[in-house]
């Protein structure tokens, strides 16, 4: 039997961390937005208050967060020769369930890819020449470049008042942060975690052999909320 | 209760490797050991004491930077304390 729901602007299919903040620009904008996400209904005071500890049993090992394998079944194999069999156990992978998607059991580190990421066809070939990839490795340009995504890099860490430090502001490298990436257009929005990194005897003895530690980069915000 | 039925499922399936019942034995064992005390095993974080865990406390970071101490505080589970626990039957 088919259900006659009410028209609507837009329809998103999946409401997690892209779904969303298309959702929130939309109905800015004042569109109509309903939103399809599969498995449960989730928000922030029933499901995650600050009470309430998320323990490793339920969540790491049993994936509690995550589509259950029967209720969305994939078969997988290793190679060719193999009868693919249904995953009974989640592993390489983790399917996000319930509205959230992935943007509920993220690790929430959001590194930035390097310029030569969005080009890496173009950079192989470049630098190791013609010859270096083999014909049957497809890789390609992505069509679009790190300068031209910076904008959105930038506002999505101010949107989730990413910690980390920067390793290179308008060009000009900076001490402490990721020496090889790629320009950013102003500093992280939060000076982040208190790190042991510099302090610890890992730190301390990568910088002694000439390594240059960094701290992870973060949406663990531990100054202030942002609300860009 | 996993391990019950794949005893079962063992003695119906004359021939099948003992290695997978082995491997969930084993596993449940270590859940039950190390697992919060609300899962019912783990009483009194025995398992927590015993590799200095200090459990399911709310906040660590006045202690990020602090190397090589001991943690001084006994393990909480999400429960709560030892002291709580009903008395044993």
């Amino acid at each position: 039997m088919t259900t006659k729901l009410p028209p609507t602007d837009v329809v998103i299919i999946g409401l997690g961390w892209t779904g969303a903040i298309v959702a929130k620009s939309m109905t800015d904008a004042g569109l109509r937005v309903v939103a399809i996400e599969r498995g449960p209904w989730r928000d922030t005071p029933t499901d995650f208050p600050p009470n309430y500890a998320p323990d490793e049993l339920r969540y790491a090992v049993r994936h509690d967060l995550f589509v259950r394998p029967a209720q969305t079944t994939l078969t997988c194999r290793n190679n060719p020769s193999q009868t693919a069999l249904p995953i009974r156990t989640w592993g390489s992978f983790l399917l996000p369930n319930g509205v959230g998607g992935a943007g509920v059991h993220w690790n929430a580190q959001t590194w930035r890819f390097l310029p030569t990421d969005f080009v890496l066809k173009t950079h192989l070939t470049q630098r190791y020449g013609a010859k270096f990839l083999p014909e049957d490795i497809t890789i390609q340009d992505w069509g679009v470049t790190y300068d031209e995504l910076e904008p959105h890099y930038d506002t999505f860490e101010y949107l989730c008042g990413t910690s980390g430090i920067a390793g290179n502001l308008k060009g000009q490298k900076q001490p402490f942060g990721n020496p090889w990436e790629g320009p950013r257009s102003r500093p992280y929005p939060d000076a982040g975690a208190k790190a042991a990194l510099r302090t610890c005897a890992m730190g301390r003895g990568s910088e002694r052999n000439g390594l240059q530690p960094l701290p992870a980069t973060l949406r663990q915000s531990v100054a202030r909320l942002h609300e860009p | 209760m996993g391990t019950q039925k794949c005893v079962h499922a063992l003695v119906q399936l004359q021939g099948t490797s003992t290695t997978p019942f082995f491997e969930i034995l084993l596993q449940d064992t270590r859940q039950g050991f190390f697992a919060d005390p609300i899962y019912g095993g783990n009483r009194d974080m025995a398992a927590w004491k015993m590799i200095g865990f200090p459990g399911a406390r709310y906040d660590y970071r006045d202690w990020v930077e602090r190397h090589n101490e001991r943690y001084p505080l006994p393990p909480v589970s999400i429960t709560g304390r030892t002291e709580w626990s009903p008395a044993r039957p």
